[in-house]
């Protein structure tokens, strides 16, 4: 492995650990209720902030995992053909779009409603149910955000040693039951 | 090894997207002190578009044109080149043209893009076009890169 490879896949790989946001955004709002944040107090503002401006570090890693990747496709000498392992990082890319797509959507529909929403609420209107109503949306993409993720780095792991159909619809199941349980409630024991 | 012409070309073209994804990315939720970096990032992100653009072009005039295309053409995958390369060459063009319009909307409007949406959106517009054309000009350039490594003389 010459250096700049080495280089270019520990980008690639710290990318996508860096893009596991969604996992502790929703651990976040679930921990929410638990300080007893009320809507627009300063915690509350805190949170918020928090979550609105990690859109703007999830694009960079998204995008430094792009272009990794495709270096990274590249230099491996898969050729250009429709092997399994080009397939694999086919799907990996159609599912990076899928995580560009729906973040683009929170930042630039859902993000802009509550940030008007909390104007309003400032102004001393009675707008609390919409912006709950809002952030569930929110809250419902960031698990689907994780399970799409999830389901990138099944695909990365077999591009070397592809792993049976069975055992691909098993961890695809796992992976959707954990964002499922990670959006309902606190995974207190790190898997449950 | 690749050629080092090449690793300065994708090199600044990869620099430069993400000048302009930075850009992007402070314009979602600008602050005074954000269009100071704003600026520096537009113009950093343009200058690396025409650095990247001369060093391709030296390239391709001198070592892609009469070594690396005729493998190509001759290859198991001809329309690396005449497809893909061939494409790139001309969907390029729209960087340096795109990159200096957003650069002079952001210098012309400066403070002014803090209030005024419209101009904000736009400036968002070009920076996502920018972004999403540079994306694919690298991704175009990064498979005429495995053609030649397929074609033996990558």
């Amino acid at each position: 492995m010459t250096a700049a490879i080495g280089i270019v896949t520990f980008l690639h790989i710290i990318s996508a650990i860096f893009m596991a946001w969604p996992l502790y955004a929703l651990i976040t709002v679930n921990e929410r209720p638990k300080v007893g944040a009320i809507l627009g107090d300063k915690v509350d503002d805190f949170m918020e902030g928090i979550i609105k401006k990690q859109a703007g570090r999830c694009y960079i890693f998204q995008i430094t995992a792009l272009i990794t990747g495709l270096y990274l496709w590249s230099y491996g000498n898969y050729g250009l053909t429709l092997s399994v392992p080009n397939l694999l990082m086919l799907g990996k890319l159609l599912g990076l779009f899928i995580l560009m797509g729906l973040l683009s959507y929170v930042v630039f529909f859902v993000q802009p409603k509550i940030d008007n929403l909390f104007v309003e609420l400032k102004k001393g209107s009675d707008v609390g149910s919409k912006i709950n109503a809002l952030r569930l949306k929110r809250k419902k993409f960031a698990a689907t955000c994780l399970f799409v993720l999830l389901a990138i780095i099944i695909f990365a792991v077999q591009i070397r040693e592809p792993l049976s159909l069975i055992m691909n619809a098993i961890l695809i199941v796992l992976v959707a039951l954990f964002s499922y349980r990670v959006y309902k409630t606190n995974i207190q024991y790190g898997w449950v | 090894m690749s050629n080092p012409l090449v690793v300065i070309h994708a090199l600044t073209g990869v620099l430069s997207i993400f000048a302009f994804l930075l850009v992007f990315v402070e314009l979602l939720s600008p602050s005074e002190k954000a269009i100071g970096r704003i600026k520096i990032f537009a113009i950093i992100g343009t200058i690396l578009i025409f650095i990247s653009w001369t060093v391709g072009g030296y390239y391709y005039v001198t070592y892609y044109g009469p070594d690396i295309k005729p493998a190509i053409k001759e290859g198991p995958n001809p329309w690396i080149h005449s497809v893909v390369m061939e494409t790139k060459e001309h969907v390029f063009l729209f960087l340096p043209f795109l990159a200096i319009l957003a650069t002079g909307v952001i210098l012309s409007y400066d403070a002014g893009l803090l209030e005024n949406n419209k101009a904000r959106s736009s400036v968002l517009a070009l920076c996502v076009l920018i972004i999403l054309i540079g994306l694919a000009v690298a991704g175009m350039g990064y498979m005429i890169s495995a053609g030649a490594r397929v074609a033996g003389v990558g």
